[in-house]
């Protein structure tokens, strides 16, 4: 791939992760609590996307006020205290919703693309 | 909360943190104190699981790493603090707060347009000034760094050139203006790949 491809392919994924990050952090935090460092980690490990690490408190400040997440304080041995997010009923029930959303258009691109055997 | 003198070995790394935490403060200032601690301490937090789980030798790499990863806070702050502007304008009602919140949410979009109106800017500089330098032979005695008797004066083309006193660059304003346009040229393209260049906020697996 040139060049000027990658760079309009880097420049497209970014927007896509951009674009679903808050999505990201809800699937994450369906199946248990986390604090925000380990949540990039874990995003890391299983999507390979590198987040610029900041960018993920405000959207954290975002879901919390939309009552789709809540978080509490753990004090830690080492001295560090942890802010850990959980998700609300609430939450999951959007998550649910945005998961729909998500197989819908997944789909519908399928349809778009001409895949026949998958649709 | 450890205290950063328990933290760190070296005053030097010391200095980083304390640095930071103040840059923090000083971004953070015009939020509601629970807030602002509260933000603080999730960022300072964030920035020691980082800074202890980086396997690097030297204290301050550690550190400086863990800032580096994080971000600009200038700039992943921003959404957070018009966020608590617009919320707080909804619930007060209070203009300034109102103001304050379009203000930190436009600020980003502001940037943009003046960046793309001064590259215009300076683009269109760069053309006009070679049409000139091109057109000088024909209009020898419109076209210069010119001088009126009213002490005006005028870098570029006069249609009426009956008060002209003196042109100061005669046919040396071809040169200079071919020159200048280049290094404006030149300037303005470095400056052009230097903001392309900037890193995206999500990067995926090569």
């Amino acid at each position: 791939m040139n060049r000027q491809n990658r760079k309009f392919l880097d420049r497209w994924e970014s927007q896509v992760r951009k674009g679903t990050l808050d999505f990201i952090i809800l699937i994450c935090l369906k199946e248990k609590e986390q604090y925000g460092y380990e949540m990039i980690k874990n995003i890391k490990n299983v999507t390979g996307m590198e987040i610029s690490e900041g960018t993920i408190y405000p959207l954290l400040n975002r879901l919390k006020k939309d009552n789709l997440i809540t978080s509490h304080w753990v004090e830690m041995d080492t001295g560090i205290p942890r802010k850990y997010y959980q998700i609300t009923p609430n939450g999951q029930q959007v998550l649910k919703e945005m998961t729909s959303s998500w197989e819908q258009f997944n789909l519908s691109l399928k349809l778009i693309k001409g895949d026949d055997d998958e649709s | 909360m450890m205290k950063a003198e328990e933290l760190f070995k070296t005053g030097v790394t010391q200095k980083i943190w304390n640095q930071y935490a103040e840059r923090l403060r000083y971004l953070l200032r015009k939020l509601e104190t629970n807030e602002k601690d509260e933000l603080l301490l999730e960022i300072q937090s964030h920035l020691l699981e980082s800074f202890r789980q980086n396997p690097a030798e030297s204290e301050e790499e550690r550190l400086l790493d863990a800032i580096h990863r994080l971000g600009e806070p200038e700039i992943f702050l921003k959404p957070m603090i018009a966020d608590t502007y617009m919320d707080r304008a909804s619930r007060t009602l209070s203009p300034r707060d109102v103001f304050k919140g379009l203000y930190f949410t436009f600020l980003s979009g502001f940037k943009k347009s003046l960046i793309s109106l001064t590259l215009g800017l300076g683009y269109a500089f760069v053309v006009v000034f070679l049409v000139l330098a091109i057109l000088k032979p024909f209009f020898p005695d419109h076209i210069g760094l010119l001088l009126f008797n009213d002490g005006t004066m005028t870098a570029g083309m006069a249609l009426d050139t009956t008060g002209v006193k003196v042109d100061y660059l005669g046919y040396w304003f071809i040169p200079i203006a071919i020159g200048l346009s280049s290094l404006i040229y030149i300037g303005l393209t470095r400056w052009l790949r230097m903001i392309r260049r900037t890193k995206p906020e999500y990067k995926g697996r090569a």
